[in-house]
């Protein structure tokens, strides 16, 4: 057994012992690294981390991650230098009819079909999404709320291709289009 | 669906649509209805998933306690401990003396808002985009945007201002030069960047409103800035700081 799957043991053993020393060691390299590497801020740098430690665990759980090849520091580090590059693209994003920034218009409207989907209520909605169980519901969060692209989430959450994205992307649409 | 919307859709998702994209997918969903209900449907997700963790996926309740973080204060290179109390009193201290700011220096806070309300401009240069203009750029140009790339303000304006001065015909530059300016918070230089743009066909015509308004707000000309921002608001052609514009025109 080597020192790496040490750290994965620990983790299953003690949880609170090994995160609380990523949270004391880990997140200040990481933050430091943020703030000489990008133009984000420290708090958020701080919930970038967190998204990445909780990837991490999601990740555990679901038996995508166990063996790694560095640290669990090296391990959040590549998870959230993602995290980081999606989180950038938001701040210079283009805007498109329907977005918060961009109402829509008579013109851009697409009339009765898009009217019948609005009328499902956001909580509805969610209730469909949660409903997905991991990885599922993760992969919904991260494409729709992080931003994250296809290559990114394969590369965080471990999938072999963003191929393998897409395809669970697209069959979760589809449940909850239909559920 | 085809390939080419499915790559759009993602690319719009992820932020990462560059300008000719935008109007590749704002035309095709004019055209093709199911892509624009399909559209919708994912802009709904996307809202609905706004407000909802990633925690919450986690099933082992020990192992999503564990991943909340210690409460402390997070500093670029430190964490300190139980600074709460001392936080709050600065915290305190710092509204009153916003409120009484405001109260005795009639716009006394507008410099702190304009600036936070200044977004950054994405750079559309198409010798930036891959596969853009064949034509040969100048290294001093290259730079200078790089500058602006890397949010470097104050360099990048003193460098496309020169890039301005070799290249005075090319509008473009001087969109970025103003820009520049208004996030550096060098109002005056500003104004007088934007000011031709405002007038002109150019595609930045519209942003330049906005950027205008800001840099007119920060000069203290307050009847400008909020004519320019309302024009911004007003525009039919679409508008990315909408929100930010928004907030300048009400605390003007």
């Amino acid at each position: 057994m080597n020192g790496n799957h040490n750290e994965l043991e620990a983790f299953r053993k003690n949880p609170n012992h090994v995160v609380s020393g990523i949270y004391q060691t880990c997140r200040p390299k990481f933050i430091g690294w943020g703030k000489d590497a990008t133009r984000i801020s420290v708090h958020d740098l701080a919930d970038i981390f967190q998204n990445a430690v909780i990837i991490m665990v999601l990740n555990l759980e679901s038996g995508r991650l166990s063996e790694l090849i560095g640290t669990l520091c090296t391990y959040l580090f590549g998870i959230g230098k993602n995290l980081v590059q999606a989180f950038r693209r938001k701040q210079g994003r283009i805007g498109l009819p329907g977005d918060e920034a961009f109402p829509l218009t008579r013109e851009t409207d697409a009339g009765i079909e898009d009217a019948m989907i609005t009328a499902e209520t956001d909580a509805q909605l969610w209730s469909k999404v949660d409903a997905l169980g991991e990885p599922g519901r993760s992969l919904i969060i991260l494409t729709y709320k992080e931003g994250l692209n296809s290559q990114e989430i394969a590369e965080v959450m471990g999938y072999s291709s963003p191929e393998v994205v897409r395809q669970l992307r697209k069959r979760c649409l589809d449940k909850i289009r239909k559920s | 669906m085809e390939n080419r919307s499915e790559h759009l859709l993602e690319a719009y998702f992820a932020n990462s649509l560059n300008a000719s994209e935008a109007e590749e997918l704002n035309t095709l969903l004019k055209t093709d209805p199911k892509l624009a209900v399909e559209f919708r449907f994912q802009q709904q997700i996307a809202r609905t998933v706004k407000e909802q963790s990633l925690r919450s996926g986690i099933a082992n309740a020990d192992w999503a306690k564990a991943t909340i973080p210690p409460a402390t204060e997070v500093t670029g290179t430190a964490i300190k401990r139980n600074m709460w109390a001392r936080y709050l009193y600065a915290a305190a201290a710092m509204i009153t003396l916003l409120v009484l700011a405001r109260v005795y220096i009639p716009g006394g806070n507008n410099g702190q808002l304009i600036a936070e309300q200044t977004a950054p401009y994405p750079n559309k240069m198409t010798f930036k985009s891959l596969g853009g203009t064949n034509q040969p750029v100048p290294p001093e140009v290259i730079e200078a945007f790089s500058l602006y790339d890397q949010g470097k303000y104050p360099e990048a304006a003193q460098a496309l201002g020169s890039v301005v001065s070799a290249y005075p015909d090319n509008i473009d530059y001087r969109f970025y030069w103003g820009v520049s300016l208004v996030h550096a918070q060098q109002y005056p230089g500003a104004i007088k960047a934007l000011e031709p743009i405002s007038q002109s066909q150019n595609d930045f015509k519209t942003a330049s409103y906005y950027y205008l308004g800001l840099a007119y707000a920060g000069n203290k000309e307050m009847d400008q800035a909020k004519s320019l921002l309302q024009r911004y608001l007003d525009a039919t052609d679409g508008v990315s700081f909408r929100k930010q514009a928004k907030k300048v025109l009400e605390g003007l």
